[in-house]
């Protein structure tokens, strides 16, 4: 029973951690539509009740970097606004399937064709589950609710802070926490290792395996995009990849569950339904066509172990290993992120009780009158600049700086070569120590971390135009094999596995540094 | 037209959910109490865990088998799964990774990756057409590019063994 609690809290809280970013930016879209757009901008940017409203979600979806729980805010700001239900399920399954980060990353890992085939199969999914559940269910849209007049200034800047702090404290966060229930339910319906096999190349239920689980299971977009690059690489079922995507990406327990009580049970098992058998059948039709070419099947696959429970069996100490692997899943910039989320969940929870009436957004949202004369005033003083924007503008600079803020970000998460020569450089020597230590926790620490650098050493020179040299890409294959047979051997503790891999893989590594043609400076690495 | 109130009350959501949970739980559960209890214990399981049988282990060791099996088109695959054309079109197209993990230049990698990458389709189309060792061998180039193999070879375990 311990083994089961404590392996879904783990599990619940790297999922709740890793969410947190885009959580936190769910709330700030939701805050922005609600005190900027308001009502009726929103249904006026995606389209209004005519046929662009689904191409506009795709594209809204597209560039927002929000997850399956960050959007959950945004559709029930979309829900509140009268759009139609077809196009909020539209953007909620692909807001959280691609981001441009993810896309590159996904473009740089697999064969271009295979990640721009799933593009497109995902995209005909969201259309036909749209269009399908307008034509089923016409009229579906709520009349929206008239909201106050956001006032111009700093004003406006204070309400839209408040109100992402209402978006936190709001049912739509009950909703996120039933999504993270069901990844504890997850962990607890599968041991240790257990989905291993699940996704053979030959293997005909992989799909339907994967369609159970991936439900059930929350997934970043830059996660699942890791992750279907590594089923293409180790030969796994491709169908299976798709249903990954689609549905442990797109879907949640929580987004269900928002469904459910939203549009009543008998629609939303409808729509759920025939999801699944689209995404099954496409699954099964893109399978053998998009099998890569020369590749030997992995016989098993760790990539989807974050989905089962943690821990292979009980025993003393689960508590300190839970905590210590919470820790260790821990990245900084999420770190960062559940801070800010705590922040403004304690805020949203003061305001919530401590202001029952609304008397802060109401001053926030001020009267006309009042602003009219601080405007007049403001003209008098001199204060010519400060002039009031009209929605468009607003919107427009969004929009482009939505844009901009992605392209920017993709240049940030992908350093440059010397950068990411550095820390791999770093990563390396301590898990040559921790290897020759034994070091079995830190050395499973490292070596994601080494990995995921290696990956991005590959995004950062496609994003930069100085694509690496077949040579290079064939040098980073080579030592990415090795690290991931240190791995195998780590997880098995054998320690002379250990050392054979330790030393392929540290000679894999001065290939790989020759061959880039970094100019090592002389380091502790030699004496390694 | 629905009514907005619905969203109000979180706690509506647990009827409908309940429903959805057990029938996620119902295709979920023969999984569950499942363990998976395949455990490689020897380094040599391991390996065959992660390679095939006939994975040459070296670019020279590849080498070394393709010339064996250019000269002796009646030898027998070492790996009893696969037959002895397909033994030697994965060989050739292994090299790229094999030639890799060595220290070979760049300049003999290219040519290595060039001739895999053109070879290894050639004799994917031999094969289906029902071809056998001897008429992959015959293809003209081949054993000359298999001799070219074991010349770079040869030539980089020398420079390797000599001392510096």
């Amino acid at each position: 029973m311990d083994l089961l609690f404590w392996g879904a809290i783990v599990r619940m809280s790297q999922a709740a951690v890793a969410a947190c970013p885009t959580i936190v930016v769910g709330w700030i879209v939701a805050a922005v539509f609600e005190r900027i757009l308001g009502r009726e901008g929103t249904l006026k940017l995606f389209g209004g009740h005519t046929w662009r409203q689904l191409p506009y979600a795709w594209l809204l979806g597209m560039l927002l970097p929000v997850c399956s729980l960050g959007v959950i805010p945004v559709m029930v700001q979309m829900r509140k606004s009268g759009i139609a239900g077809g196009t909020i399920l539209a953007f909620g399954l692909t807001a959280p399937l691609f981001n441009p980060i993810s896309v590159l990353y996904g473009l740089t890992l697999s064969d271009p064709v295979a990640i721009f085939v799933f593009c497109m199969c995902s995209l005909t999914i969201v259309t036909v589950m749209g269009l399908v559940w307008d034509w089923m269910f016409p009229s579906n849209w709520i009349q929206p609710e008239l909201l106050p007049k956001t006032p111009f200034g700093i004003r406006r800047v204070g309400a839209v802070a408040l109100s992402v702090c209402q978006q936190a404290f709001s049912t739509s966060t009950l909703y996120i926490l039933v999504a993270l229930v069901g990844v504890g339910l997850l962990s607890m319906f599968l041991p240790a290792g257990f989905l291993q096999k699940a996704a053979g190349k030959d293997d005909m239920t992989a799909p339907l395996t994967m369609a159970a689980v991936a439900t059930l299971a929350y997934i970043t977009p830059m996660v699942a995009i890791v992750q279907i690059a590594s089923m293409f690489q180790h030969g796994n079922s491709i169908g299976a990849a798709f249903t990954l995507l689609v549905l442990g990406t797109g879907v949640n327990l929580g987004l269900i569950a928002w469904i459910f009580l939203n549009y009543k049970a008998r629609p939303a098992i409808a729509w759920f339904g025939f999801l699944i058998l689209l995404v099954l059948a496409l699954a099964y039709c893109i399978d053998r066509p998009l099998r890569p070419k020369g590749v030997e099947p992995a016989d098993h696959t760790h990539a989807f172990d974050v989905y089962c429970n943690p821990f292979p069996s009980g025993g003393p100490g689960l508590m300190e290993s839970s905590w210590r692997m919470i820790r260790d899943s821990w990245k900084s910039e999420e770190l960062i992120a559940a801070v800010a989320a705590f922040f403004i969940l304690v805020v949203g929870a003061l305001n919530h009780y401590g202001d029952r009436k609304g008397r802060w957004m109401g001053y926030l949202l001020g009267s006309t009158d009042r602003e009219s004369n601080e405007l007049a005033t403001a003209s008098a003083i001199g204060l010519r600049r400060d002039i009031v924007l009209p929605k468009s503008v607003i919107a427009a600079s969004c929009f482009l700086g939505l844009i901009a803020a992605s392209v920017v970000a993709c240049f940030l998460y992908y350093p440059p070569r010397s950068e990411i020569r550095k820390e791999m450089v770093m990563n390396h020597v301590d898990l040559m120590v921790d290897c020759a230590q034994y070091d079995w926790e830190k050395i499973m620490y490292w070596i994601p971390i080494q990995e995921d650098w290696a990956h991005k050493m590959e995004v950062s020179a496609y994003l930069r135009r100085q694509p690496l040299s077949r040579f290079q890409r064939m040098k980073l294959q080579v030592f990415m094999s090795k690290l991931e047979l240190l791995e195998h051997a780590a997880e098995d503790h054998e320690k002379a596995e250990v050392d054979f891999w330790k030393k392929e893989m540290n000679r894999a590594f001065q290939r790989l540094k020759n061959a880039l043609d970094l100019g090592v400076a002389p380091t502790a690495l030699t004496s390694l | 037209m629905m009514k907005i109130c619905q969203a109000n009350n979180p706690f509506r959501i647990l009827p409908s959910c309940w429903i959805l949970v057990l029938l996620l739980g119902g295709i979920l559960l023969p999984f569950a109490g499942c363990r998976n209890q395949s455990s490689a214990s020897s380094q040599e399981e391991e390996s065959h865990e992660h390679f095939p049988v006939h994975w040459p282990k070296t670019v020279f060791a590849a080498s070394e088998r393709m010339s064996e099996l250019s000269k002796s088109v009646e030898a027998t695959s070492s790996n009893p799964e696969i037959t002895v054309e397909r033994e030697f079109i994965d060989l050739i197209r292994w090299l790229p990774e094999l030639a890799a993990d060595s220290e070979l230049s760049e300049k003999d990698f290219n040519r290595i990756d060039a001739w895999s990458t053109k070879t290894v389709l050639l004799l994917e189309e031999q094969v289906i057409n029902g071809k056998k060792l001897k008429d992959l061998v015959e293809l003209d180039g081949l054993i000359s590019n298999v001799e070219m193999l074991a010349d770079v070879c040869r030539l980089e375990l020398d420079r390797t063994r000599s001392p510096e």
